[in-house]
Formats: C-alpha cells, structure tokens, sequence
C-alpha cells in the first residue's frame, strides 16, 4: 500500500488551520468535481481530494494521522506500524483507498453520504449501490439487435457489510433499438450486491456513440460531408454516397452549391418508432496538381462563364 | 442473456432514498422546472433513469462542493447547459474540421 501524504494533496503546510484546509479542498474540489470537469482523469483526482479532506478535516482523525505520518512518505510503500488498530470498523463500503481504511476503517463513502440520518436503520441489511458504466457503441452497432458484452467492476462486501475489494463482472446485454447518446440503460439488481436480506443495486449502462470517421451524429439524423469535383456540381449528375448499411447512388441536381445539404431519408439512426435521415453535405475540392492542358481548358473556361463569385462585393 | 430496460419509473420516494437527497429538495428540482416526470403532483410523478441521475448529481454536488440545498436547482440549471454548450461545440467543431483545411504556411 502506498502512502499518501494529504497535505501535499491539498496543497497546505502540515501545520495548517482547519480554514486553510477547508478553502484549499473548496478549490480544488470545484475544479475536479466530476459533475464540473470534463477532463477524465480528474474523477481520480476528486477522490483524492475527497479523501485528504475527510482526513484532515476531523481533529480526531488528524492526529491520528499525523501519528502515522512520522512514518511515511508520499507515494512511498506503507504499512501501519505495528499493534495499529483501525479506528473504527463499524461502517459500510467506501470507495476511499486502501490506505485511508487501514487507518480509518472502511467508514468513508457511507459516513459521508449522510450517513447520520441511516444510522438508526437497521445497519444489518441495506440496498447495493447503483453502479454506472459507460457503454461505447458504435454507429453500426444501432442497426442491429445484436448483443454486446460488457464487464465493469463491483465492490464486495462481507456479511457485516465491510468492504473487500472489487470482483470483475462480465455480462451479456442486448442493447434496445433507438438508443441515442447520453441515454441510460438499466439492468435490474446487476449493481453492487446487497448488505443483509437487502436487494442489490442495479446498473446503469451510459450510451456513448463513439465519433465515427465518416458520419456526424445530429439527433437520430446522420451528416456525411461528401467532397465532390467542381465539374460535378455544375453538370450534375450520379455520385455513390457510404452510408451505414452500404452504398447508395445519389443524383446530384445542376449547380449544387458547396455546403448544400441533401436528404437521403431512413438512412439514418433508428429512432424509437421511425428511422432517422441521412444529410449529404456537399464539399467542393479541386485536383491538387494540374497539367498543362487541363490549366488550359480551365483558362478557357474562365473566359467563356464570365462567373464573378464577389459580385455581390462591388455593388 | 439480460434484460435491459430504457423506460423505468421510479418514485418520488425510490429517487430520493437511491440518490440520498431530501424529499423537498427533490420537490423543488421538479417545481423549478430543471425535472419534470409526468404525473399529476408528488404521489404521481415518475421518474427516469436520466432523472435519478441528476438527483444523484444534486446529491453528490451538496455534498462535496458544499453547495446550499437552495442553489442546487440554479446549479443544476447551469451545469445542463454547459454540458449542453460542451456538446455543441464538440460537434460543430467535428463538422467544421471536415471542411477545412490545416494551414500550410
């Protein structure tokens, strides 16, 4: 186990107030509160955070480990001195590091989630905790009814509720027609198990679509940016567009303009009751080397269309 | 194989026990219009699995960022937003990026 200095973690001297280590845990809480951040490492970090306060915070709890710290050093190996007793071992899962429950017992995730109102409740017996996952799927993966396996961690408890780590669990699901980004998927008492005669937590899968490289996601409705010759746009004419389930042929109207958006319908995400379109955005590109007589044959183009695109400009 | 459900409904009294938030908090989420289940007052209102989460988040946001239990719902309000910000701009960017070109000079 490693040690864990938390005054380095907050950021204050080993010496300081109870203020001073409220406003330090303030700042950086807001800064990496899962619910406010958006970088992923910093759930990990919150933690952390979380972690040093509820040490630091309590005097009782201080000393005790300002005790043990006379024998540590951040980030080094630990192992309680020996004769060292948890303080208290009464409480229920936490998902503080083994380091804190060493010196603390394992009274953190359930102490702080007001644990004083669930107390008087028989402590023999209460609900697993709901457990969420992030379910990446693929746009492909929308189409069709297939299932997906998934596995995702849980904590164990012992019968006096007393946390012994996480076991792997692995499950085989079948993700709904329709789901979109963002939605929540759950499966009934998959989530941590229960204390006592008490049911379990369920799961929550999140839907993730994961960013596809050709496909843009805008509701249950799909953009493909197709780059198209700028002979294309003018004639006109067949071009052959991917979509999710194979290629189609498109007819491309006369003088389509750049970003011109057209409709292919059903051939986007299925919806709850209907399929969502596919939008075809156009994207004009010209040839990167040109020989000589192709230069040629545009020079005479540009002489004979007489096609000023700034017109507007000189009104 | 499991089954999975997309449409669950949970009471006033389910959400609040599973996210740990108080009765009247939750009350005032939905009447500040950030949650709003279909049912006609608290006895009938049904919540979903989208909803129990940000009652998780009011919960998780009191606790650890010492926010009033007054201000959760303006909270709430303004961290929706941003996530709904964050998304936009991700995807505009996305969009953006298939059509332009990186700067050669």
């Amino acid at each position: 186990m490693e040690f864990k200095d938390y005054y380095k973690i907050l950021g204050v001297e080993a010496d300081a107030d109870l203020k001073t280590i409220k406003t330090a845990y303030r700042k950086l809480a807001r800064k990496y509160h899962p619910d406010v951040s958006e970088d992923k490492g910093s759930e990990d970090k919150f933690k952390e955070v979380a972690e040093a306060y509820a040490a630091l915070k309590d005097p009782e709890k201080r000393a005790e480990y300002d005790e043990l710290r006379k024998y540590g050093q951040h980030g080094q190996r630990f192992d309680p001195p020996p004769g060292w007793q948890a303080s208290q071992t009464d409480m229920n899962g936490s998902d503080f590091s083994d380091f804190f429950s060493s010196i603390f017992g394992s009274g953190g995730a359930y102490a702080r989630r007001g644990g004083s109102q669930r107390q008087h409740e028989s402590r023999a017996s209460y609900r697993g905790q709901d457990i969420e996952t992030e379910l990446p799927i693929f746009l492909e993966e929308t189409l069709s009814d297939k299932s997906k396996t998934i596995s995702y961690h849980l904590p164990k408890y012992d019968a006096q509720g007393r946390r012994l780590g996480e076991v792997q669990k692995t499950l085989n699901v079948k993700i709904p027609k329709g789901v979109t980004e963002g939605e929540r998927i759950r499966l009934k008492g998959q989530g941590a198990q229960g204390i006592g005669d008490a049911a379990n937590g369920d799961l929550y899968l999140h839907v993730r679509l994961v960013p596809h490289p050709l496909f843009d996601v805008e509701g249950h409705n799909l953009l493909i940016t197709v780059p198209v010759a700028p002979w294309e746009a003018v004639i006109g004419g067949k071009i052959e567009v991917p979509t999710l389930s194979g290629n189609i042929h498109l007819t491309l109207p006369p003088n389509s303009q750049s970003g011109k958006r057209l409709r292919i319908k059903g051939k986007g995400l299925p919806g709850k009751t209907s399929m969502g379109d596919l939008y075809v955005v156009l994207k004009i590109v010209v040839p990167e080397k040109t020989d000589t007589e192709t230069q040629q044959l545009w020079q005479t183009l540009a002489e004979k269309a007489r096609f000023n695109p700034r017109d507007e400009w000189s009104k | 194989m499991i089954e999975t459900s997309l449409t669950i409904t949970l009471s006033l009294e389910e959400v609040c026990h599973r996210a740990d938030l108080p009765n009247e908090v939750l009350i005032a989420i939905v009447e500040e219009g950030i949650l709003s289940p279909p049912g006609q007052g608290p006895e009938e209102w049904c919540f979903d699995a989208a909803m129990l989460c940000i009652a998780k988040r009011a919960a998780r946001l009191h606790r650890d960022l010492d926010i009033e239990w007054s201000s959760i719902p303006l909270f709430l309000d303004m961290l929706d937003e941003l996530e709904q910000l964050r998304t936009e701009n991700r995807t505009l960017h996305q969009r953006l990026s298939r059509f332009l070109l990186e700067e050669e000079n």
